[in-house]
């Protein structure tokens, strides 16, 4: 918005200024004139002087260069240009005047001090001795001695005027101080007269204007509001309008969407359609030329549908089956509660994959690995069930074959480890042999000799009773240590699988000078193993071990087993404080007829691995020097959870 | 001093013969201490006690060979009757050498057992005396002067009185003053029983 006020108080600057500098002109131009006027005068004082004093003392001017300024001023001559000039200057408003010859001289002062001074370099005399033109100036002095004694506060007018000679050159210089105090006085009081009617003037005009323009501002101001009130209104209607025809716009747009989208979907469901039939062609080629047996059935289990597969290997073709349930091709083999946990599964909607041992249509057994998975419509209601299966009776007698030949191999190397340790069996069962042996004859002799009572054979016969059981105990540990058995996979407790053996196990290590120090950690989770093979292995590692310490290690030699349980695993470490094993033989001592003793066939570690590793372990060792040899294997940990 | 004071020191892991073992001692009345490793044993061996060790060859931690070695080291000479599983030679030859006085196999003969404990026993009375003979003999060689020492070795060497004089650069007379005063420290009451003594403990 145009600011009124700003603009006027800035003009009105502008104009106070032009008036100051006018009246500075004015001024200076009546001063101008002032001094003009009192030159003149003095040119005509100075004339008058020529006129008649000049005549009288030229002679003594012209010759005063010659005299000293002490001389000067005892000159009878001073005294009397002093009367004249006094007598001429009368009733004018002359303060003082000097007299000066050629050289810049004074000659004569009416301060009579001044006389003998050398002026010849003041601009004021030059113009006047030089150019014999005259020469003014006004000059401001707070103190002034004049004729008539000290004066102060004075302006006045310094005037260099050239004294004329008859022929017109100049003969000297003649310098008169008019006083212009008055005059000047004069001016400034006009001056201020003047300043102070302009002041009155503007102001009142400025007053008259200041009003009108501010009113004229505000008159301004609220009419802009008013306007901007307005077109803030408008603005909004303007905004409502654009907004209707965006709606407008933006339904058309959606209406052209839809037309397309339609016209997509109406072109893509043609496309599936096509490729719908084309790969139920494609799909019903692959099921027919598929190596899996394929059958579908409805929800009562009434085959629909087999592929030529599955005539190939059972023997029954379509026409045979259909309409019948797959019950005709049970063998009876498979336990029923298997059946019972395909249906519970299938009818809730799931996938059912197991192994099942059926019969063909000439009535030989085979085995099948089965998939069962429901089929569903687009609502998710089951309509059929779809089987695929495969024969894998050939891969189960492979199968089968290895885990016989694996578990033979086990046998065999119980067997072979126990013979390695029959000494110290036989050491072990003759702990309770003595006992029993010491016992019977400590009887015998009491009775034959009547000295029996009847308390000290019962203690003696109590230890024999208890030694008998003892050893029945490692006879019995022995007999199904080496029994050859199918192993049986079950959940086990390892700690307890360990303590089973530890007699065994000690009775070896006392063999061989040494001791076994269990540490089993509590609240191990079971795992699934068969403890029969897990024992065998402990006590292969137990075996090796303390075979290396009665070789190399001093006393006491400790054997420590100890258990942990470590990521989804139970961990079994047997240590050995026997001599390090070198770094390159810590695998290869796991390969077969690896042997560093002179008794045994170096099958031991070998075998351990394999049960290990058919457990799902693994089994490994860390030596170093000082500490000894440990060998850990370790077990996963059952799957307690959710198995189908 | 008789058998009566002497301790059998049985040294067996195996907890059921042990009982077995001291049942059978005690029963003809020989105080016995078991105990269940050698190192059991050596914590709790006060020297100087008399007695005789049975101890089983084969055992955990500190074998009885090892506990053999230790006894040496540490001067204790209790005899030490081995016992053995199913005799293996090698092992008792080992043991024999290490200074067992015997071995036994187990399972064993009750009387066989007994008697040879009473044997190791008496026997260690007897060594045991034998060696408390000798440490007063050399007690009493002890108290000698070095020229009764001096006059005691020409004497046993059968140098006369004068031939001792004659050596050592003395008169007879002291020489028989020397000699008296031996006889009387070393409590010999002849000439034979002199050399009898110097010989044990040299010999």
């Amino acid at each position: 918005m145009f600011r009124f006020v700003r603009f006027f108080l800035l003009t009105s600057t502008l104009v106070i200024v032009a008036i100051v500098v006018v009246l500075v002109v004015h001024r200076q131009n009546e001063v101008s004139r002032l001094i003009e006027f009192a030159e003149r005068q003095n040119v005509a004082l100075a004339q008058s002087l020529a006129n008649t004093i000049w005549p009288l003392f030229s002679s003594y001017v012209t010759t005063a260069s010659m005299m000293e300024s002490e001389e000067l001023r005892g000159r009878p001559e001073t005294a009397q240009i002093r009367a004249v000039v006094k007598d001429v200057s009368l009733g004018l408003p002359i303060l003082k005047i000097k007299i000066y010859d050629l050289n810049g001289l004074t000659v004569y002062s009416s301060e009579p001090d001044e006389i003998g001074e050398n002026k010849s370099n003041n601009p004021g005399y030059f113009s006047a001795a030089r150019e014999g033109k005259p020469a003014s100036k006004l000059t401001y002095r707070d103190t002034f001695s004049s004729f008539e004694g000290a004066v102060q506060n004075r302006d006045l007018v310094e005037s260099y005027l050239p004294i004329p000679s008859g022929n017109g050159s100049t003969e000297g210089v003649f310098e008169p101080y008019t006083d212009v105090t008055p005059l000047l006085d004069g001016i400034r009081r006009d001056t201020f007269k003047l300043a102070l009617g302009f002041l009155a003037v503007f102001a009142v005009l400025f007053s008259i204007l200041f009003l009108s323009v501010r009113r004229a501002e505000h008159t301004i101001k609220s009419q802009y509001v008013d306007i901007n009130r307005k077109n803030v209104a408008l603005e909004r209607e303007i905004a409502v309008r654009q907004q209707a025809e965006a709606e407008l716009e933006h339904a058309r747009d959606d209406l052209e969407r839809r037309v397309e989208e339609r016209t997509r979907k109406l072109t893509r469901e043609v496309t599936e359609r096509k490729q719908a039939e084309e790969n139920a062609r494609k799909l019903s080629r692959a099921v027919e030329q598929s190596p899996a047996m394929t059958i579908i059935t409805d929800l009562g289990g009434h085959i629909e549908y087999v592929n030529p597969q599955f005539t190939n290997v059972t023997g029954y073709t379509l026409e045979d089956v259909m309409g019948k349930t797959p019950r005709i091709l049970k063998s009876g083999e498979t336990p029923p509660e298997v059946y019972r946990e395909l249906w519970s599964t299938i009818t809730s909607g799931r996938e059912w994959q197991g192994q099942l041992h059926n019969r063909k249509k000439d009535q030989t057994l085979y085995w099948v690995a089965v998939s069962i998975s429901p089929i569903t419509d687009k609502n998710g209601t089951l309509t059929h069930f779809l089987g695929s299966a495969e024969d894998i009776t050939e891969r189960r007698q492979a199968d089968d074959e290895a885990r016989r030949h694996r578990n033979e191999l086990a046998h065999f190397g119980r067997v072979s480890s126990l013979g390695e340790m029959a000494t110290s069996l036989a050491h072990e069962l003759n702990q309770p042999l003595t006992v029993i042996s010491g016992c019977a004859q400590f009887c015998l002799d009491r009775l034959r000799s009547d000295k029996g009572k009847p308390e000290d054979l019962l203690d003696s016969l109590e230890q024999a009773a208890e030694q008998a059981e003892r050893a029945n105990q490692i006879v019995r540990r022995v007999r199904s240590f080496i029994q050859k058995k199918e192993p049986e996979r079950k959940e086990i407790d390892v700690n307890d699988t360990i303590r089973a053996v530890s007699t065994l196990l000690r009775s070896d290590a006392r063999e061989h000078d040494s001791d076994i120090a269990l540490e089993l950690a509590e609240d191990l989770p079971p795992v699934t193993a068969d403890s029969i093979e897990v024992q065998q292995v402990v006590v292969n590692l137990v075996h090796n071990g303390v075979e290396v310490m009665a070789q190399s290690a001093p006393a006491p030699r400790l054997l420590t087993i100890r258990t942990a349980a470590r990521d989804g695993t139970v961990e079994i470490a047997v240590h050995n404080r026997g001599r390090e094993i070198p770094a390159e033989d810590l695998d290869r001592m796991f390969r077969p007829f690896f042997t560093t003793k002179s008794t045994g066939l170096g099958m031991g570690l070998s075998i351990s691995r394999t049960i290990v590793e058919a457990h799902g372990g693994s089994l490994w060792a860390t030596s170093s020097l000082g500490s000894g040899t440990e060998f850990h294997f370790t077990l996963p940990v059952a799957d307690t959870g959710g198995q189908r | 001093m008789s058998t009566s004071e002497a301790t059998v020191f049985v040294v067996d892991d195996d907890h059921a013969v042990r009982r077995f073992l001291c049942g059978l001692i005690a029963s003809i009345d020989v105080s016995v201490e078991s105990y269940a490793s050698a190192q059991d044993f050596l914590d709790s061996y006060e020297p100087g006690r008399a007695g005789c060790l049975l101890l089983d060859i084969r055992m955990p931690g500190m074998s009885g060979l090892e506990l053999q070695q230790e006894l040496d080291r540490r001067a204790i000479d209790l005899p030490v009757i081995i016992l053995t599983g199913h005799g293996n030679v090698q092992v008792a030859v080992n043991a024999m050498k290490a200074g067992a006085v015997d071995f036994i196999e187990k399972p064993f003969n009750n009387e066989l057992l007994l008697d040879r404990v009473q044997r190791a026993l008496s026997e260690g009375v007897k060594t045991r005396e034998a060696r408390l003979g000798q440490e007063a003999i050399k007690d009493r060689m002890a108290r000698l002067t070095p020229r009764e020492r001096q006059v005691l070795e020409r004497v046993i060497a059968g140098d006369t009185n004068k031939g001792v004089a004659r050596r050592l650069g003395i008169s007879e007379k002291t020489v028989e003053l020397h000699r008296s005063r031996v006889m009387e420290k070393m409590q010999a009451g002849s000439l034979a029983a002199l050399v009898k003594m110097v010989s044990a403990v040299q010999g």
